[in-house]
This record gives structure tokens, sequence and C-alpha cells, in this order.
């Protein structure tokens, strides 16, 4: 249906969706691989700013302004999520 | 039509930068130049990809919203870099063998909790100096 | 009273300049960055340097360590307990002091002018 007339933007979009989803790949592969816990951390970190992206591009294919919230609150997460894992690491070996 | 080009221009501009944070955290050799990537390319791709967003619908309400996402962005992104490096740095991560200087070395004293800054044993600082110059010459 | 007066006509200039400056140096920090990621070779000194401060306020402080984290080769690290020494990872370090003046120089005085 999303490709029934495909204008530029549309292309672009699904473009964009393509390289993403490979970046995604390339940073689970350091997610799951990574040799210490910070490696892991900087991945997830990685992944979110990814999903932002994502968000953005979906949010320009539906033209649905509502998506964009999720980015609002997604960068939040991410931040407290980074900064709890640090804390953690901080409190749990030092 | 102009502002169509805008927007697919900074969507894939941007998925690009992102796809080169990606890659340079799985390329890169060690934890901290692997952040170097991540921070940089990743936000920097997210923020071009909002602003498409803003760019496409155009609306003053989105605008704002979207400039609120990327300033928040811009506040966090360096606070949670600056937390993982420290706490990677004190679990002892190993530094690239090609590092060319490591002036922290010595400066935590976990005894008492402090970072110093060595700045009133200048003599010692001075002496780290040159012998990283030498370092260098002999990388050179 | 002019003093005042001068300092509410100005300060929106300084503090527009100092945010496209600040985007002027993301943009050639990513080129960098990407430039050294996509070439095979692995062309780069990473390093660990300390400079020393001469901004006080911790606003200031914030400021300058998110600059440096974003931009070219440099992130921030630590700083010291009494707020006197930056450190900072830097990915270039062809010339030492050259980078700890361009950042003295460049980013703590352009800091320095909006946040006092």
């Amino acid at each position: 249906m999303i490709l029934q007339e495909l204008t530029l933007i549309k292309g672009a979009v699904l473009f964009a969706f393509f390289i993403l989803i490979i970046s995604l790949f390339l940073a689970f592969f350091r997610l799951a691989r990574g040799p210490v816990l910070p490696d892991r951390i900087v991945a997830l970190d990685l992944i979110v700013s990814l999903a932002v992206g994502l968000i953005a591009g979906y949010t320009i294919l539906t033209k649905q302004s509502v998506f964009l919230d999720t980015a609002v609150v997604l960068t939040m997460i991410a931040f407290l999520g980074t900064v709890a894992f640090a804390r953690y690491l901080e409190r749990r070996w030092l | 039509m102009i502002r169509e080009w805008i927007c697919a221009i900074l969507l894939v501009s941007g998925a690009l930068f992102m796809f080169v944070g990606a890659l340079g955290v799985v390329r890169l050799p060690d934890l901290f130049t692997r952040m170097h990537a991540a921070t940089k390319s990743a936000s920097f791709g997210s923020v071009l990809m909002l602003c498409a967003v803003a760019v496409y619908f155009g609306e003053v309400w989105i605008i704002f919203e979207t400039l609120l996402v990327i300033f928040f962005i811009f506040l966090t992104t360096p606070v949670g870099t600056h937390m993982i490096g420290r706490v990677g740095y004190l679990l002892g991560t190993p530094l690239w063998q090609g590092t060319v200087i490591n002036e922290l070395q010595g400066r935590y004293n976990m005894r008492k909790r402090v970072l110093e800054s060595g700045l009133h044993d200048s003599a010692t600082q001075t002496g780290n100096e040159n012998k990283m110059d030498n370092h260098l010459n002999e990388i050179k | 009273m002019i003093n005042i007066f001068r300092k509410i006509l100005i300060k929106p200039f300084v503090i527009a300049w100092f945010v496209l400056f600040y985007l002027k140096e993301l943009f050639l920090a990513n080129m960098r960055v990407a430039h050294d990621v996509l070439t095979p070779r692995h062309r780069m000194k990473p390093g660990i340097i300390a400079i020393p401060l001469d901004i006080k306020s911790d606003l200031g402080i914030l400021a300058l360590t998110n600059l440096i984290t974003m931009t070219p080769g440099t992130l921030s690290l630590d700083v010291s307990t009494d707020g006197s020494v930056l450190y900072i990872h830097a990915m270039y370090i062809d010339d030492l002091d050259g980078l700890r003046r361009e950042i003295k120089e460049g980013f703590e005085k352009k800091v320095m002018e909006v946040f006092g």
C-alpha cells in the first residue's frame, strides 16, 4: 500500500530505512560481541539513536506527526538508561 | 518541490551518517575511539533526520518539538559519553596499542575517591611531557 | 547604564555566533571521523591529554565539555575533582601543544565570552 505511488520522499525514506537496518545489524554485532561491558552500553546507545532515526522516517512516511512524541520519550529513556548503566558499573565494581 | 528535495537529502545524509557511526563502532579498535564514532556521527545523523521531519511538515508546533528533541540530544549525549568513558577508564579497559599518550595515568586516587589535577607537582608533569615528546618522536 | 544596555544588545549576537561556530565544528568533526572510519587503514594517533581550565562556573564547564565532545576527534572524559583540569581523549595527536592551544584559545575563550 505504501509502495503504490513511489514519490521522491517515499523513495528517500525507504532508502534511509535500508541503511538504518544495516546499521542496526552492525550495532547488534557490537552489542553481542563487545569485549567489555562499556562497549555494550555504547552499542545500546547507538541502537537508540538509530531507533530515533527510524521513528523520524516513519513519521514522514505515514504523515502522522504524533509519532514524534515517541522520539522525545525515547531520547530521554536512552539518556536515563546510559546514566543508570554507568552508575551501576561504578557502584558494582569500584 | 524544493522542500521535498531538501527533505530527501536530509533524510539520506542523516542515515548515511548513522551508518558511518555504526561502522565505526564495529571497526575502530578500542572503547574510546568507538565512542568517538558512536556519539558524534550517530547523534548528528539523528539530528539531521529530525530536521527532515521539521522541513517536511513545516508547522510551528512540530518545528518546536523537533528543536526540543535536538536540544535534548545535544545536552545529553556528551553527558552520557562522559559517564561511560569515565567508567570504562576506571574499569581498566585497555587502550589501543597505537595510543600515543595517557596523561590520566595515575591521576585517579581511589583511596580518597578524587581525581587529582596534577597541577601542584609541576615537576612530574613536565617530566611526563618530555617523556611523551620522546615517545612522539620515536613514533615519527 | 550604557554598559548594561550594550550587554543586552550584544549578547544575543555573541550567542548566535557561538551557535554557528558550534554547528561548523560539528560538521567538520563528522567529516573527519567519517573519513577515518571509511578508509581501510587507521591513520589515527589517539591519546588522553590534560587541559588546565580557566573557566570556573559549572555551566561554563558543561558547555565546554559538550563542545569538546561534539568537535573534531576530541571527547571529554573527566574533570578533576577541584575543577581545574579537564581530561580529554583525542583521536589525532599530531601536534600536542597545537591541540592544547587550539582548545584553550579557540573553544575556551568563546565559551567564556558567552558564559563568563
